[in-house]
């Protein structure tokens, strides 16, 4: 028995899930759902379509790089059966998994550290874009005299966060 | 003749379901892997300008006698000006585009690695 990974997708396919293409030329294909499935028949790329581990690890959304990825192969050759070896076996891939978990975690705040910043601004773009939806009677004239005063709050802010930093 | 593109009527079994999924399956195009495999075969027999792939023996069956083949979008073509002028639709320049790009690898995808294991009945070579 063999938890297999989709062709489209990489999420695991169980025994007794999904299906399996083996093309003309003996190539198997393993598909989780109908969904992968008429993806592949689309011949849609995997690395286009925004659900797949594949568009999410080109794009950089995801580990892609790394050495727990190392303790997950194909093994095609069969180990004879140890008490011992197993036990370990098991308790190491607990140990593989946990850490693999937690690099995830770090992976994800260091991609998202800037997002808050990328956020704030793109909302301050978007007032001064439309400003007249917010104050239609003052409109256009003061949109400057507004954004001023933004500006100075943000600088005022920043001049503060430096004095703590210095007193520090 | 010359009433211009007809759209065929459908038939007698285009509504039995397991015989349109065979024909399907049957009549499927080349994948774009299957392609790319061919261009780095025929790279690695010191085909570098890649003349080998277009080069079919003649067939009366085919279209052209298959002389005139496009190894991008695998089809046939008549004669020599139906081949240029598809060289220069949209279609094939994106499949040319497509071609030009990375193999797909789901093992990497999926975080899958190659194990790496020492010959199992020792070093032949010996």
């Amino acid at each position: 028995m063999r938890i297999e990974k989709c062709y489209f997708c990489s999420s695991p396919c169980y025994p007794g899930h999904g299906m399996k293409f083996v093309r003309n030329d003996s190539k198997q294909f393993r598909f989780c759902r109908a969904k992968c499935h008429r993806s592949f028949n689309k011949k849609r790329n995997p690395r286009k379509v925004a659900w797949t581990k594949a568009y999410r690890k080109t794009r950089g959304k995801e580990m892609s790089v790394d050495s727990t990825f190392e303790f997950e192969a194909r093994r095609n050759r069969p180990v004879k059966y140890d008490r011992e070896l197993m036990s370990k076996t098991i308790q190491g891939m607990q140990r593989v998994q946990e850490i693999k978990e937690a690099r995830e975690v770090d992976f994800y705040t260091d991609r998202m550290k800037d997002a808050k910043g990328y956020k704030k601004a793109q909302a301050r773009e978007e007032i001064a874009k439309s400003f007249d939806l917010i104050q239609p009677a003052a409109s256009k004239d003061r949109v400057e005299e507004v954004m001023a005063k933004f500006e100075k709050k943000r600088e005022k802010k920043a001049n503060k966060r430096q004095e703590m930093e210095v007193d520090a | 003749m010359g009433n211009g593109p007809k759209q065929k009527k459908p038939g007698a079994r285009s509504k039995i379901k397991k015989y349109k999924r065979a024909c399907l399956t049957k009549n499927r195009s080349k994948d774009l892997d299957q392609i790319q495999d061919e261009i780095t075969a025929a790279i690695s027999t010191g085909d570098s300008t890649l003349t080998t792939l277009s080069q079919v023996e003649f067939d009366d069956d085919l279209p052209g006698g298959g002389q005139f083949f496009c190894w991008q979008t695998n089809r046939h073509f008549p004669d020599e000006k139906s081949l240029t002028d598809h060289k220069k639709t949209r279609e094939y320049k994106r499949r040319v585009k497509q071609l030009k790009e990375e193999k797909y690898d789901p093992d990497w995808a999926a975080g899958i690695t190659k194990e790496k294991l020492p010959p199992a009945h020792g070093d032949k070579k010996k």
